[in-house]
């Protein structure tokens, strides 16, 4: 198999037979195109952001912000890569560029392009004209540190308050369109006569997944890769054979059912935030803290639990609800609560020939009350120091039912602070009640310390979190990270 | 009338086209000579041990190694030290901190390069490692004897102390930084002919990697060229710490005969390359009930790492600004500067300023809190003023107000007052929530305290078609020092901007420069540029006065025109080309020195500075009590840049300055485990900055008072002096925690929301 892709401009699609471990960015700087930098390898920086646009079902572009330097080549497939040398026209910088400039928006200039093309992909994206927060959303994954950003918002600013798109694709949007579409039509997909030295497999649906899984039973699954490719990047450490799942198509969906939501592995982040974000509104803020818009929209649900990260944020949320998930082999199929699913630091009960395929998650019924908090030391893109989820079901809005306490960077796994969920039980939810669970937070639970924070004061935040947990529910208490406007009306 | 132009203009960046198309190249970004091989380094996992043995026989054989490079392969010298020896270029027989180079290996590839690193065999034999600057101090582990540290003295402190209304004692563990440099360190060698090396350097001292790389090459320095066009940032890591990078692969090129390019991953920049210095600062001082000091002893203990690199220039630069704007009466100095077991520390903006200024606020906190008055009024009480409160520690007389008058109209514009009020009502009614603003002051000296470097060197090129190729010594690390060259070098000559170039900083073009740091880039390679315009201007005027026998003094370049007197005769090109057929030089170099500085160190007296910038801010803050999580909420920022060059520049500058301060400041957490190894090494653990720690609400306004010192067109040096403005974070944040707590409380930086929390709690 190959993967075939458009780059920038360009009439005719590239293929590439032998991807291997080839990150997005490596093809491109050895390809010449040095515009995109590499500036930290693991998808932190946003120095190395590139923009794919792919086609929506209406028959439009739609466009995302991707890390390349995280990003295997199985990335791009059917799609259209466009890099920062695929803006300007004839030497004519597109609008973004000359936002960039006018507002002083680069002083050294490695960052640039990355911020270019964030930017960009907010421009395509955002009806006009956008807030700041808006921009600082779309830029959260790009760092600078030279302008100390204000310049850089300030382009966005401009940029979309006066949007009259009619760049190169947007003016070629229909051309690009039926390129796409007949690149995705007329391209072979996998086969078993595959070679092996091609080491990197796309899988469209569950069959071809099973079917590539059978020939290559040490084959890792990979989705979005954003923690993944890290073993190759950071840790020189080559990859055996790996099958991308991101675009089969029945893991890629959200079906809401009587009374759970059977969830995809390969959903991102993005779209799980977006798709519950009125059912529980407590979720989105709490996600929007993890990674940066470009991670969100690769990373995967499945990939974010089976990472197996003491600290992944994901598994809290879904364990509090009393998520389950299922897990399949070529043959069959488990279903298992996810909080059985860890073992130890980065151990799961998953069988070497097993994967993630759904999340189900059941529909609470009021009265309920249910919490997520993330704390971390930068509020943007940053690893939790802790993270907790916490959810009660509640009989006559004040006595306890159940509760689930779920904490992140607390235990070599995801955990559940049973001591303290025992002492609320059958109890009143008030203030005294979770005063005393809170207090056993401490003797339950024994977390690292680490450069994130020690172990104490991740224990007076575990306990300082079910606190303020309790105290949104009797007052208007804003977050730390909430905007500016929410302070001011709580006062 | 002519009239004048380019300077002062907000231009833009030279190079933002360039920077926004994704055109600008960057070292790793010049296209490849066909044979380029890729280097790896392999360093210590022990802070402090033997090499018992170094077994590359499993590098070697890796896929893809074409050699493999030790200190037994340098038949030269093996000591990089820019200023004292002491910094191996490779391990030979001892390692002093985890992440010292060892050996280097280049390859075809990259990755085959650095995966081949990881089959060294290293046998070590652990030695007592120092890992803290109390570790340090405990064992006398000093760069220099004890009976020669620098000590700054006036009056008699002892007294001063005694005889005061109020004392306070204190001591403060203050981080270090890592620069964070998008761009990491990086070089590009190319083996010429008759043994000549070209290096292409992400450096801030190219003059310093030549001589550098001739010693260890074993060549003379005319054989060796550096080049740098821009860097990704520097901040001062580039200043000494590029040599091992670009010196590494200079060696790896001459011993393989192809080029080599050596670009260290993130985490290998981290591990290896030095930091801002932690500091522990201790303090005992004398104040009366209106606040004001009557004497202060202070010391200042720096974790310099393994080597001196620039560490004493750095205690030095903290020691003159441990006063920060205050006057102290009586007042004891002193620098110590701790040898330990870590990466040797090196320059960051600031280089020891900031930490010397902090010091200087802790004080000024702590005083505010004994008398339970408001911060600003005892830094007022404080501010350098009258005759007889106007000379530093070190005898240097601050001959002007600036500082007093840009307090107060901040005070007003941010309407301080009301807020502290506005602030006192909220924490009242908040029971989570708090907030706290201060405002802090900010001096700053201007020159390197090292006085030889203070000189700069230019070289102008006038081409026939009327345009300007403008060098000089100074590199562009995004500071913008090329945008206000060109500006003043169009000033100079009455010519648009356009028709002046800025090209790579080049050895081989301006000799003997002195590193772009300490702020002094724009101050004196402008000045050295303007020298060599002059003398062009003059040789062409004296011949278009010659020709319409006009007095010289009648000839003016302005508008792409030449004036005599009013009257426009010819265009700056045809003046060029007429100059060139009568066959005078188009070509010139431009020298200066900063004038009247002069330091006794032995004494402890002299005026090292040239002059001072000034600049002060007033930072708002909430924190969370539950979490000890904090944000910013307003920034109010006067800055003094004099006559500025370029205002979008400068705000750019005190913008990006203030933001980096405060990452040092909130954020920023080195951590390195029992076996001092670094474990933050990547921005997944390291936390700079990111754009919503920058408040929306940021208002920046420009002091723009003409310099009192002949500097270029009156202007003020910009780079290091905003880094320190974001001290009003920090003690805002200070302030915030103190009203949660009930008491005074202390967050010794990085105040992170562990800081914080813990300093709520009492812990």
């Amino acid at each position: 198999m190959s993967i075939c892709f458009y780059l920038n401009r360009e009439q005719q699609p590239r293929q590439l037979t032998a991807a291997g471990d080839t990150t997005v960015l490596q093809y491109l700087r050895e390809n010449g195109l040095v515009g995109s930098k590499e500036g930290c390898a693991s998808g932190d920086c946003g120095a190395c952001t590139a923009v794919l646009a792919e086609v929506t079902s209406a028959g439009k572009l739609h466009y995302t912000p991707i890390n390349t330097c995280i990003a295997f080549m199985s990335a791009v497939q059917h799609k259209l890569l466009i890099s920062v040398e695929g803006l300007a026209t004839n030497g004519t910088l597109h609008p973004v560029q000359n936002a960039m400039v006018d507002a002083h928006g680069s002083q050294c200039g490695f960052c640039t392009p990355g911020f270019v093309m964030s930017l960009f992909a907010l421009y395509k994206k955002s009806p006009a004209p956008v807030t700041s927060t808006v921009v600082a959303e779309s830029i959260a994954g790009n760092l600078c540190r030279c302008t100390g950003y204000r310049p850089i918002i300030q382009a966005g600013l401009a940029l979309c308050a006066s949007k009259n798109d009619n760049d190169f694709y947007a003016v070629e949007e229909q051309t690009i369109v039926a390129r796409l579409r007949q690149l995705a039509q007329t391209d072979t997909p996998p086969t078993k006569h595959t070679q092996v030295k091609n080491d990197l497999y796309i899988a469209n649906t569950v069959n071809e997944l099973i079917d590539l899984k059978q020939q290559h039973p040490q084959a890792v699954l990979v989705a979005g890769a954003t923690d993944l490719a890290l073993q190759v990047t950071l840790n020189e450490h080559p990859l055996p054979i790996k099958i991308d799942i991101s675009r089969v198509a029945e893991y890629r969906t959200i079906v809401e059912h009587d009374d759970h939501w059977a969830i995809g592995a390969a959903v991102t982040v993005a779209e799980w935030m977006e798709y519950f974000a009125d059912i529980f509104p407590n979720l989105s803020p709490y996600l929007h803290r993890f990674g940066s818009v470009p991670i969100r929209q690769r990373a995967t649900l499945g990939g974010n639990i089976a990472n197996a990260s003491p600290i992944a944020d994901c598994p809290l949320p879904l364990i509090a609800l009393g998520g389950e998930i299922i897990l399949s082999t070529a043959e069959q199929e488990r279903r298992l609560l996810l909080e059985e699913f860890y073992l130890n630091y980065k151990e799961t009960v998953l069988a070497a020939d097993e994967w993630i395929s759904t999340i189900i998650l059941p529909k609470p019924t009021a009265p309920f009350i249910f919490k997520t908090f993330k704390v971390s030391k930068r509020i943007e893109d940053d690893i939790s120091t802790v993270a907790a989820a916490f959810y009660w079901q509640l009989k006559d809005d004040k006595t306890i039912l159940q509760t689930r306490l779920v904490y992140g960077g607390m235990a070599a796994t995801p955990i559940r602070a049973r001591r303290a969920e025992q002492h609320l039980s059958k109890q009143t939810f008030n203030e005294s009640n979770i005063e005393a669970a809170a207090a056993t937070i401490a003797q339950e639970l024994t977390p690292i310390s680490d450069a994130r924070g020690s172990c104490h004061y991740r224990l007076q935040v575990a306990a300082a979190l079910l606190r303020r947990a309790y105290l949104e529910t009797t007052q208007p208490l804003a977050r730390i990270e909430a905007p500016i406007e929410e302070h001011s009306h709580a006062n | 009338m002519p009239t004048e132009a380019r300077k002062g203009e907000a231009l833009a960046h030279e190079s933002a086209t360039a920077h926004v198309s994704g055109s600008a190249c960057y070292i790793d970004d010049i296209p490849e000579i066909g044979g380029t091989l890729h280097a790896a380094v392999g360093y210590s996992e022990h802070a402090h041990a033997d090499l018992t043995q170094v077994d590359l026989s499993a590098v070697a054989a890796s896929t893809g190694v074409y050699c493999t490079l030790t200190a037994a392969d340098l038949m030269h010298g093996n000591d990089i030290g820019p200023v004292l020896p002491g910094d191996p270029l490779l391990a030979d027989t001892v390692v002093e901190y985890a992440g010292q180079a060892i050996f280097a290996v280049a390859g075809e590839s990259r990755q085959q390069a650095r995966r081949a690193c990881r089959q060294a065999k290293i046998s070590y034999a652990p030695k007592p490692a120092i890992l803290s600057i109390k570790q340090a101090l405990a064992q006398q582990s000093y760069l220099i004897p004890a009976d020669s540290l620098h000590r700054i003295q006036r009056g008699d402190v002892a007294d001063a102390l005694s005889t005061a209304a109020h004392r306070c004692q204190g001591e403060m563990f203050i981080g270090g930084q890592e620069h964070f440099y998008l761009e990491g360190q990086v070089a590009y060698a190319i083996a010429q002919e008759n043994n000549g090396m070209l290096i292409y350097s992400s450096t801030q001292h190219p003059s310093e990697i030549q001589i550098l790389a001739a010693k260890i090459l074993g060549v003379p320095q005319h054989a060796v060229t550096v080049r740098v066009r821009r860097m990704g940032g520097a901040f001062g890591g580039k200043e000494t710490q590029a040599a091992q990078t670009a010196i590494l692969a200079a060696v790896l090129a001459q011993k393989s005969q192809r080029p080599v390019k050596l670009r260290l991953s993130r985490k290998d920049d981290f591990c290896m390359t030095g930091k801002r210095h932690p500091f522990l600062v201790s303090y005992d001082v004398g104040f009366n009930a209106d606040g004001r000091i009557q004497g202060a002893d202070i010391r200042l203990a720096a974790d310099c790492g393994m080597s001196a690199d620039l560490s004493l220039a750095i205690v030095d630069r903290a020691m003159f600004h441990a006063d920060n704007c205050y006057h102290y009466p009586a007042v004891s100095i002193v620098g110590i500067p701790c040898k330990t077991h870590t990466a040797s520390n090196t320059a960051f903006r600031g280089f020891g300023g900031p930490q010397g200024m902090l010091l200087a606020e802790r004080i000024m906190q702590d005083i505010a809190n004994t008398l339970n008055c408001d911060g600003l009024a005892v830094r007022q009480q404080n501010l350098y003023n009258d005759s007889n409160r106007n000379a530093t520690p070190y005898g240097q007389t601050i001959e002007d107000k600036t500082i007093e008058d840009i307090v107060t109209q901040l005070a007003a514009s941010a309407d301080y007052q009301q807020r502290q009020q506005d602030i006192l009502t909220f924490n009242q009614r908040n029971r989570v929530l708090k907030k706290g603003l201060a405002l802090t002051p900010v001096k700053f000296g201007i020159s390197f305290t090292t006085t030889f470097l203070n000189q700069a060197g230019a070289l102008l090129n006038v081409y026939t078609d009327g345009t300007v190729l403008i060098n000089h010594g100074g590199t562009e690390m995004g500071q913008g020092l090329f945008t206000k060259v060109q500006q003043v070098v169009a000033t100079e000559f009455g010519i648009a901007t356009a028709a002046v170039r800025g090209c790579a900083t080049d050895t081989d073009k301006v000799p003997n420069t002195s590193p772009t740091a300490a702020s002094s880039g724009a101050d004196m390679n402008c000045m050295a540029a303007a020298m060599a315009a002059i003398t062009i201007k003059h040789r062409l005027a004296t011949y278009l006065a010659e020709r319409h026998q006009c007095n010289l003094a009648q000839v003016h370049f302005a508008d792409n025109q030449i004036f005599i007197g009013d009257n426009a005769v010819m265009t700056f090109g045809e003046l060029v080309r007429a100059a060139y057929l009568q066959r005078i030089s188009l070509s010139a170099t431009g020298y200066y020195r900063t004038p009247k500085i002069d330091y006794d160190k032995a004494n402890g007296c002299g005026r090292p500075f040239y002059y001072y910038s000034y600049g002060a801010a007033a930072s708002e803050v909430m924190i969370d009590t539950l979490t000890g999580e904090h944000r910013l909420l307003r920034v109010d920022i006067l800055h003094d840049v004099a006559n500025s060059l370029n205002p979008a520049i400068d705000c750019g500058q005190i913008e990006g300055g203030y933001t980096q301060g405060l990452g040092w400041l909130t954020s920023e957490e080195l951590h390195w485990n029992e076996a001092g190894q670094l474990t933050v090494t990547g921005p997944a653990t390291y936390k700079i900055p990111a754009v919503s720690d920058v408040p929306a609400d940021f208002r920046l306004a420009l002091y723009t008072v003409a310099n009192r010192e002949e500097t270029i067109y009156r202007s003020k040096a910009v780079g290091e002096p905003p880094l320190m403005l974001a001290l009003s974070a920090w003690a805002a944040l200070e302030n915030a925690a103190t009203a949660a707590a009930g008491k005074a409380v202390t967050l010794p930086p990085p105040a992170t929301p562990e800081c914080v929390l813990n300093a709520i709690r009492g812990v």
